[in-house]
């Protein structure tokens, strides 16, 4: 009889100790990036001005902020890196200026070159791409700007290195959406990728959230609270005027606008409990896809518009679905952890981000393929939440409370080079917009 | 019968005890805990007041860049560090390219491969410094001989091998040649399979690899002709 009890014991210890990991078929595969190479690294030599004027102090200034965008921007690629000027190297050879071997020795393979001139009231920087190995110019360019646009200046010139280097646009110009608490209310906010400039959109008092950028208008559809119920609004971003596009019974909540801007896949729970629907751009539903007692919520769609994946607790926990734009060949894509919520689709069509409760009993943000193998997880402090994609496939923003009530952060797509975007707390929901 | 009670009793209280302190229920310190050191710059020790600024009490993990470095006050932009330039700039005269070397980079830290070296079935072997794509990249060729940039194709391979997704496990012995064509824009117009590996899920793997990176950086501006074609034997 002890014996029995003894085993029993000990049988209920081995049973308490069992997680997701026995599963058979998938394997926890944690921070081992895929496809992972090493950043470039890309040295930016500081601003030079070759104009015959002297010039004021606050030009000076423009020319050194231009210069940190530049290398603010590159820094941030997920496939480069910046190296700066090596002070300690300079003055230990007694080096003034850097040639193209000086910055090759510092470990750059590419290297920016700036010049500036200031015709009347504007700037004019001519840059220089360099292969630093071969010491060979690659390409060269000259913008014009005004001076006030200084920002645009350096995220274009950004922009254009990117390009030369990958083939592919740079997103340092896209705008990010997010929701951050004033006073008793919740309001959307608009800024640069980077934090900078922001601006607000919605002055409403009340609770407002999930923003999400439509790719075809300078439009931000989110859920209000303005009218009781959360309820389908839109917001333009240069005159502000908000519209409501969908009332229903119930909530209409969670907003994912498809690729081609025409259509609205959200949560409606007119029906009785939350199911996805597609509406058109204007409100109008088109179909029903789910049909379960299940809570169904968070649609997402893939960069083609061809599929939808979306939560759902019709397993007994939150998991993640994928089914086809009209609703057939729905299929479970995760089984890893217990929980699993608000999917989102890279924009390259290859990879879900989602929010995951790991093995710590945090939610922390994991990757997988849309086969439903290669699980990552890709962040390790705080509670991260609300992920998103850049239009490039390749950064991801976020909320995280790691160091805050909660603020946005970006990272690349295997965890890599996370960075912090706000400041104030309280900010959450962001939402990054297309390429323009 | 009392006894046996005691010493089931104490039996329990063994086993139960192991179960808690062993290492699944031990209360672990969280990784990236924060100490917040409150300091005084007169007061701390040397290297602290060196280091922080008097502001930073909370140290930040490794982890994470100082983004402190990128901050930019956009309301004042009177305030500056660099002195004016009150200097006459000197024009600068452009310097003549040097000859053409190949430099070995310093290693700093981070694994690079070798240079690519493997004889050309066809067209110009393909001599560049590959990061972390070398290996599977051995013995690619380009089909015009003036097409000479090595940075070029370190991107081009770089970018290759992070989208590269295995979805079979095999042990390295099999090759797949692949061969596609790039225009002046970056844009690939035709990607095929020259030699098949046997094995239908590499083929389309490799197929994939080139598929998800389009497009390729655009080719440079001195280089005169409009297309090439590259062909890379991929080992999988």
């Amino acid at each position: 009889m002890k014996l029995a009890f003894l085993f029993l014991l000990l049988f209920s210890t081995s049973i308490l100790a069992q997680n997701d990991d026995n599963i058979p078929g998938y394997t926890f595969d944690t921070l081992n990036p895929i496809g992972y190479v090493e950043p470039t690294p890309v040295g930016i030599d500081e601003m030079k001005y070759i104009g015959n004027q002297y010039i004021t102090r606050d030009d000076s200034t423009l020319m050194n902020y231009i210069t940190r965008i530049i290398q603010n921007d590159i820094d941030f690629h997920a496939d480069f890196q910046f190296v700066g000027i090596d002070s300690f190297y300079m003055k230990m050879y007694e080096i003034k200026e850097l040639d193209i071997l000086g910055w090759q020795r510092l470990g750059a393979d590419y290297l920016v070159k700036l010049e500036a001139e200031f015709p009347s009231d504007k700037i004019r920087v001519r840059w220089k791409l360099y292969d630093a190995i071969r010491q060979q110019i690659i390409t060269k360019d000259v913008v014009t700007r005004k001076k006030s646009n200084w920002r645009v200046m350096g995220h274009e010139i950004a922009n254009q290195i990117v390009k030369n280097l990958t083939g592919e646009d740079g997103i340092f110009l896209t705008k990010i959406v997010y929701v951050k608490k004033i006073g008793d209310g919740k309001e959307i906010f608009i800024a640069d990728y980077d934090g900078a400039s922001e601006i607000q959109l919605t002055n409403t008092g009340v609770i407002n959230l999930s923003p999400c950028f439509s790719p075809k208008s300078n439009e931000v559809f989110f859920t209000s609270y303005l009218e009781g119920n959360p309820k389908l609004f839109k917001v333009h971003i240069q005159s502000k005027k908000m519209t409501k596009v969908a009332d229903y019974k119930g909530i209409v909540a969670a907003p994912s606008i498809s690729p081609d801007g025409n259509k609205i896949a959200c949560v409606l729970s007119k029906d009785g409990n939350s199911e996805i629907y597609v509406l058109d751009i204007n409100g109008k539903i088109i179909k029903r896809l789910t049909k379960h007692r299940a809570i169904d919520s968070a649609p997402t769609w893939s960069p083609d518009g061809q599929m939808i994946a979306f939560s759902s607790d019709r397993s007994g926990s939150p998991q993640l679905y994928i089914m086809d734009a009209d609703g057939i060949n729905l299929h479970r894509l995760t089984y890893q952890s217990r929980y699993n919520d608000s999917p989102i689709w890279s924009a390259r069509g290859d990879r879900i981000t989602f929010v995951s409760r790991t093995k710590a009993g945090r939610f922390d943000l994991a990757s997988i393929d849309t086969s439903g193998t290669q699980y990552k997880v890709l962040t390790e402090v705080g509670m991260n939440e609300n992920p998103h994609f850049s239009p490039d496939g390749k950064h991801i923003i976020f909320t995280s409370t790691r160091l805050s009530s909660g603020d946005i952060y970006t990272m690349d797509i295997t965890g890599r080079n996370q960075r912090r975007i706000t400041r104030n707390g309280n900010t959450t929901n962001p939402n990054w917009g297309p390429l323009r | 019968m009392k006894q046996g009670i005691i010493i089931s009793a104490v039996l329990h209280i063994l086993i139960i005890s192991a179960v808690l302190f062993s290492a699944p229920f031990s209360i672990k310190k969280k990784p990236f805990d924060y100490e917040v050191i409150k300091i005084n710059a007169v007061s701390a020790p040397q290297s602290f007041a060196e280091t922080l600024s008097p502001i930073e009490d909370i140290i930040i993990p490794e982890a994470f860049p100082d983004e402190e470095s990128f901050d930019i006050p956009i309301d004042d932009p009177t305030s500056v560090d660099k002195p004016v330039v009150i200097d006459k700039p000197k024009p600068k005269k452009p310097k003549k390219p040097k000859e053409k070397k190949k430099q070995t980079r310093k290693p700093k830290g981070k694994t690079k491969t070798k240079p690519t070296e493997s004889k050309a079935e066809s067209g110009k072997e393909i001599d560049t410094k590959t990061t972390d794509a070398g290996s599977p990249f051995a013995g690619a060729t380009v089909d015009n001989e003036s097409f000479d940039y090595p940075y070029w194709f370190t991107q081009a391979f770089n970018k290759i091998s992070r989208n590269f997704r295995r979805t079979i496990s095999l042990d390295g012995n099999v090759i797949c040649v692949v061969s596609f064509e790039v225009i002046r824009s970056g844009r690939v117009l035709e990607v095929k399979i020259d030699q098949s590996s046997g094995i239908p899920g590499v083929d389309r793997d490799c197929l994939a690899a080139i598929e998800r990176s389009k497009p390729f950086p655009p080719l440079p501006d001195e280089f005169r002709d409009e297309i090439i074609r590259i062909t890379i034997p991929i080992k999988y």
